[in-house]
């Protein structure tokens, strides 16, 4: 078998028990796994062997998860999902935000991990969407970029240019963790950072639009405390 | 009745006092004993001279008691002089009018001497009252700056007045209740009512005055008085917080350089107090944010020592769970095997936690027993692995005395101890433990071969929670609990636990503890002790 096969994960812990497990539960699953104990291992690995995804623990003595996630977006865009054992929604933020595509906190279920290591491999994959020309299918879902158009089961719905903006984005970047800071920036500019209020009356007034059921979101979900990501199609 | 009277100032205004009568007193028998000398020597002298001599005691007296006993010295001389030695004698009828002139400029010349000497012997009195005033203050000062109590800086209140007694009242609790504070010497004099009475005058009228002069700080520092004690506020430029009573000596006047040393004695305290009320408001901040830091270095050890094993137990778990897989016997052994230590770690840390709170808690007492060092060395390296063990070397001395310790407790910080060491050095280096027993206390120490522990951090890693840089740094395996469990049990037995440095430039922890004589092991006696004493032979 071809080494494409075998996506590579780089596993960045350093603990040594938390390392051995998830070793063992990635590579019984097929996955070459790599291992570093500190930010700089990681860094050294990922510039050597070029993982398909990386999974960063925050909290490491030396340099941390936050700092290691920075120097590595400076020239790879590869997946990032963070590992944090600290409840504070500010390392997870400030973590997003320097540009980590998701997040689990300690303890976590193997299953959710390994869930979120096929999506964001899957999207990693997909060629990267020319996001001017494209017209993305999700579902029942389909937004049409050019054309300004969005359709919820072939029915086409009337959405506002900012909501449009918001869908597109969230699209664009779907199964990713989007925080409210990105999204305001995107959307609004710089000078709505930190007005959450706006951006949850805008998510609100879409997802009424184009959720189901907007009591139980299934396009736009919520993460609590950082921000949005879109459902990944499956 | 009670009778209080608002006085402006507080000078006494009584200038006829016993001290002073005695002063014209003296001046008369000058006068007179003069007079009596010249009326023997009558004959030798013309009655021109008689003036300078008159001169001198008037002089004299001036010099001695000041401007007013000088110019009655004057008046008397000049009768004295007409009516003794100025024909025709012994009658105040003057026959020459040259006589006349003579006795008036005497008169004049006599009176100017009196004043202008006077006047110098009062500015020297009054420059020695200041001197003493300000040495007093400076006193004072001094006391205020370095003294840690109030009650010294009262004492000295009432030294250096010369009052009965006096009294510091605070004002405290919510509902503003006048508290004595502190007091030094005589206070029986002052009654609660009257003070309450003298208190509420003072604050009100310092509050009507300061809205009608604008000038909080004159009006604030007027003082009460009542027939018995003598009321001054202590005050800052926001508040009166409280009053100074001084009690003084019966009978005894205030004059104006005593109400302004009593004032500024006043201001002092004041001052004092309110250092100390600020001091009192920083440390009570330093301690809260000492509290909130280290509630917040708890808070998330707690949460990674206990969430990081839990984390990879439930990685694990999950895994096998998932049953995607066919799990050989082999591997599902291996992954039961890393679950055990996961949950081995988790029980290790939640003990040392629940230990550590066990001796804090204040009925903790160690169950002390004569035992070997020997014995508990042996006791703590029981729950080491094989590749461990092997490490340790060292020897207790055979004729090592027995030891009257916790020994249970005492087997837990040898283990912390050498546990520590051997996380914190290379793999295969060695740990060696040693003791002495010197001079009825007993040491013993754990060497290891590693980098040390910087001579900044040795005060901290008693502290709990604290982790050492290189540990956090090499991410050695630790939870920062060991050495304050070590701390918390060595304390227990009176004894200590230091940092040093090993002879291979490691880390040496190092502890004392007293080791307990014959006799008292006697006093302690029981068949335990015994079997064990008699089995050392």
């Amino acid at each position: 078998m071809t080494p494409e096969l075998f996506p590579r994960i780089l596993i960045v812990d350093d603990d040594v028990q938390i390392r051995r497990a998830l070793f063992h539960a990635l590579s019984a699953r097929n996955y070459t796994v790599d291992l570093a104990a500190s930010g700089e291992e990681a860094l050294e690995h990922a510039a050597l062997e070029t993982p398909d995804m990386v999974i960063l623990d925050l909290a490491m003595p030396g340099m941390g998860g936050i700092e290691t996630c920075k120097e590595l977006r400076r020239w790879s865009t590869v997946p990032v999902l963070v590992l944090s054992v600290r409840d504070g929604d500010a390392d997870k933020i400030a973590a997003l935000d320097i540009g980590a595509d998701d997040y689990l906190t300690k303890p976590f279920n193997t299953g959710e991990l390994l869930a979120r290591i096929r999506a964001h491999l899957r999207r990693a994959k997909q060629t990267p969407p020319d996001s001017e020309s494209a017209v993305y299918e999700n579902d029942s879902l389909k937004v049409d970029i050019p054309r300004h158009q969005v359709f919820l089961r072939d029915e086409e719905i009337k959405l506002t240019k900012t909501e449009f903006v918001l869908l597109q984005y969230l699209m664009q970047n779907a199964g990713r963790v989007m925080t409210y800071g990105m999204l305001l920036m995107h959307v609004w500019g710089s000078d709505y950072e930190g007005d959450t209020q706006t951006l949850r009356v805008h998510v609100g007034n879409l997802r009424r639009k184009i959720e189901p059921d907007p009591g139980r979101p299934h396009f736009i979900l919520t993460e609590p405390g950082v921000g949005y990501r879109f459902r990944s199609s499956m | 009745m009670l009778k209080v009277e608002r006085r402006g100032s507080i000078v006494m205004s009584d200038k006829m006092t016993r001290s002073s009568l005695a002063r014209y007193g003296f001046s008369l028998f000058c006068v007179a004993a003069l007079t009596a000398l010249l009326w023997l020597l009558r004959f030798y002298f013309h009655k021109a001279q008689f003036g300078l001599f008159y001169l001198l005691a008037v002089a004299t007296v001036a010099s001695a008691w000041g401007t007013r006993p000088a110019l009655l010295a004057a008046f008397l001389s000049f009768i004295a002089w007409n009516f003794f030695f100025i024909p025709p004698f012994y009658t105040f009828v003057v026959s020459d009018p040259q006589d006349w002139m003579m006795l008036f400029v005497f008169f004049v010349i006599g009176a100017l001497i009196g004043k202008i000497t006077g006047r110098m012997h009062e500015r020297e009195a009054e420059a020695l009252a200041r001197e003493r005033e300000t040495s007093l203050l400076y006193k004072a000062i001094l006391a205020a700056s370095t003294q840690t109590r109030l009650e010294p800086l009262v004492e000295q209140v009432v030294t250096s007045t010369g009052a009965r007694g006096c009294a510091v009242f605070l004002v405290s609790g919510e509902n503003g209740e006048l508290v004595q504070d502190v007091s030094f010497g005589d206070v029986t004099a002052l009654n609660r009512e009257e003070n309450k009475l003298l208190f509420s005058r003072m604050i009100g009228e310092t509050k009507t005055e300061a809205a009608a002069l604008q000038s909080p700080h004159e009006t604030i520092t007027s003082a009460q008085r009542s027939d018995t004690t003598l009321c001054l506020p202590l005050f800052t430029a926001e508040r009166t917080f409280g009053m100074m009573l001084i009690v003084p000596e019966e009978g005894k006047s205030l004059g104006a350089s005593d109400a302004r040393l009593m004032m500024a004695l006043a201001g002092n305290v004041s001052m004092f107090l309110e250092r100390q009320r600020l001091f009192e408001q920083a440390s009570q901040a330093a301690a809260q944010h000492e509290t909130e830091r280290l509630k917040s270095i708890l808070f998330s050890s707690l949460s990674h020592n206990l969430k990081t094993p839990l984390a990879s137990l439930t990685a694990t778990l999950s895994s096998l769970q998932q049953g995607d897989i066919e799990w050989d016997a082999k591997t599902l052994q291996e992954h039961f095997a890393f679950m055990a230590e996961d949950a081995g770690r988790l029980t290790e840390y939640i003990e040392n936690l629940l230990n550590l709170a066990q001796l804090e808690s204040e009925n903790w007492a160690p169950k002390k027993e004569w035992v070997e060092l020997q014995e508990v060395v042996s006791m703590a390296l029981r729950r080491l692995p094989e590749s461990d063990y092997r490490r340790v070397q060292g020897q207790i001395p055979d004729d090592f005395p027995l030891v009257y310790v916790d020994s249970v407790q005492m087997s837990q910080v040898l283990r912390h101890l050498v546990e520590n060491a051997l996380n914190y050095s290379p793999p295969a280096s060695t740990v060696r433990i040693g003791a002495r027993a010197e001079n009825e206390i007993a040491e013993f120490w754990v060497d290891d071969e590693g980098p040390g522990i910087p001579s900044f951090e040795r005060g901290h890693v008693f502290r709990k929670f604290y982790r050492g840089q290189s540990a956090t740094k090499n991410s050695v395996r630790g939870t920062g609990l060991g050495l304050a469990i070590c701390q918390e049990i060595i304390q227990s037995h009176q004894g200590n636990i230091q940092v040093k440095t090993s002879p291979s430039g490691g880390a040496r922890l190092y502890v004392r503890v007293p080791l307990m004589k014959e006799k008292m092991r006697s006093e302690n006696n029981d068949a335990g002790i015994i079997s064990a004493h008699s089995h050392r032979g």
